[in-house]
């Protein structure tokens, strides 16, 4: 019987709660994000308790939800032999349940765009309006994490003086973004090192 | 023999590319594991299902472009006191390998009309079925009742486009077995809005010859989502030899915020020619998923005006399942 659960532990896979027939790709949401691209490359990683660790050590008072664990897929997007971007699917806690984006980052690991796959707050239109998007986009990690409060959770006056909204969505929003910049780094790191054929 | 020909010619095709393939990159495995307790208070059996499996899902690309992706669900079902059995069994407590999806999905390229296409053993694309999958949990869209077989052998076309999503089978009608019996086939289509939209709107049609039977049907499908609550509806009218069938199904669910719980009620309208009375069901039940392992789910179905035995229909189930 040990030698039993010494087995289970040592094969414990993350995985998802549904079957993977289920799985979809976000193929209109890449064609929305990059219209003239021609194909993409898929790079599936896991995402485990030690993934999570690094996002709290980052992310003060920050945390992934149960449901963002397992293996997760980054998009590399090709155009004319050239990698012009990263497609990565994140989503997170809200107060209308999860808020799922699907986020555009360059080869810089810069937020090039995003948009929504699924959010079911009635304030989604006022966050990919002109104002917030260019607030946000261009940005990195370091430079997007000056937008947090102190309280780690929520976005400052500084971004909220770019925008006209003060919705709670654009703390979900940002804490999303800067996980994804996060992760998308730290995870696929090595996949993306290995692409130098493609590079820019 | 036509669909044979393709077969091998999609077999020889993909070979290079899943002999030479790295097999632990890109590829998500699980073994799923359940157990069912169904309780039937209207004849008084209570049977049980075991359920052990794995379930994989495997992408293949080259240096430029992800080629295609493989699914692959072969599961042991053990049947205790099951009254009536699954046609793929012998008796009620027979146990059996059940292939569930088997397919390999090659991608065309991004920039032209060409399909997908998917070769193996896969769910019909009809209805609501098609963007819910309910594959190994007990919360159902009435999927194979309505159309004879959930899964089928054949050929799928699909592709997601920027405004909508298609996909268009023929399969061999044989079911679990890759062949046509008795000159059986299916042919099944279902044009969509982007499924992962709030608002989500498909048109199905079906047509077959199954189990010796002339099978039509068309139906129409919608979801939408607000807040925590979704709407789903599919309603589907045609005939099976020269009766003519029609279904409605219509569907209220709501999930807790952080999303552990989901609650739903169905009711499942089903009108037959050769039948004097309707049926009607109500079904109500509740998922709990604590974490990426654990799935814990009930439902209450309750069937009016039964029509063999004339009597309600009361089936309660449960269900825990653990995927690692």
């Amino acid at each position: 019987m040990k030698l039993f659960s010494l087995l289970l532990l040592f094969v414990i896979n993350n995985c998802l709660a549904d079957a993977f027939c289920s799985l979809r790709d976000p193929v209109s949401q890449i064609n929305t994000l990059y219209p003239n691209h021609e194909s993409y490359l898929s790079f599936v990683k896991k995402i485990d308790n030690e993934t999570r660790k690094i996002v709290q050590e980052n992310l003060a008072n920050n945390d992934l939800h149960f449901g963002e664990l397992g293996q997760h897929t980054l998009y590399v997007v090709i155009e004319k032999q050239h990698v012009v971007g990263y497609v990565h699917v994140r989503s997170e806690q809200s107060d209308w349940g999860l808020v799922e984006i699907v986020w555009a980052i360059d080869a810089h690991f810069k937020v090039v765009d995003f948009t929504f796959q699924r959010c079911r707050s009635p304030e989604k239109a006022e966050l990919v309006k002109a104002d917030f998007k260019q607030a946000i986009t261009g940005r990195d990690f370091e430079q997007l994490k000056q937008y947090l409060a102190k309280d780690g959770i929520s976005a400052n006056q500084e971004l909220l003086s770019k925008i006209n909204t003060n919705s709670n969505l654009v703390n979900v929003v940002l804490r999303c973004a800067l996980k994804t910049l996060l992760l998308t780094k730290v995870v696929w790191h090595d996949e993306l090192k290995r692409l130098v054929h493609l590079k820019l | 023999m036509r669909l044979f020909y393709a077969y091998l010619f999609f077999f020889l095709v993909s070979l290079p590319s899943v002999v030479l393939a790295n097999w632990t990159d890109n590829l998500r495995w699980s073994i799923d594991n359940s157990a069912r307790l169904n309780i039937n208070n209207t004849n008084n059996i209570t049977s049980r299902n075991y359920f052990m499996g794995l379930d994989t899902h495997k992408i293949f690309n080259d240096q430029n472009k992800d080629i295609g992706y493989s699914v692959v669900q072969l599961y042991y079902t053990k049947l205790s006191n099951q009254r009536p059995f699954p046609f793929m069994f012998r008796h009620a407590d027979d146990g059996q390998f059940i292939v569930r999806e088997a397919h390999y999905n090659f991608l065309s390229n991004r920039n032209n009309l060409m399909p997908n296409i998917r070769v193996g053993h896969f769910t019909l694309p009809f209805g609501l079925e098609d963007s819910q999958d309910t594959n190994g949990r007990l919360l159902d869209y009435g999927h194979g009742k309505n159309l004879g077989t959930k899964l089928d052998w054949g050929l799928l076309a699909n592709k997601v486009h920027n405004d909508f999503e298609y996909k268009l089978s023929y399969s061999l009608g044989g079911k679990d077995d890759p062949k046509s019996k008795d000159g059986s086939y299916i042919i099944t289509a279902r044009i969509s809005t982007l499924s992962h939209l709030d608002f989500n709107f498909g048109f199905s049609v079906y047509k077959a010859k199954l189990d010796s039977k002339e099978r039509e049907r068309i139906a129409l499908d919608m979801k939408y989502h607000f807040y925590q609550w979704t709407i789903k509806s599919e309603l589907a009218s045609g005939s099976t030899d020269d009766n003519d069938v029609n279904y409605w199904l219509f569907e209220l669910n709501r999930f807790s915020l952080n999303e552990q719980w989901k609650l739903y009620l169905q009711y499942i309208f089903e009108d037959k020619h050769q039948k004097i009375q309707s049926d009607q069901k109500i079904v109500l039940g509740t998922r709990y998923t604590p974490d990426n392992h654990w799935d814990f789910s009930m439902q209450l179905k309750h069937q009016f005006q039964h029509p063999e035995s004339k009597d309600e229909l009361k089936l309660l189930q449960a269900q825990l399942r653990y995927r690692f």
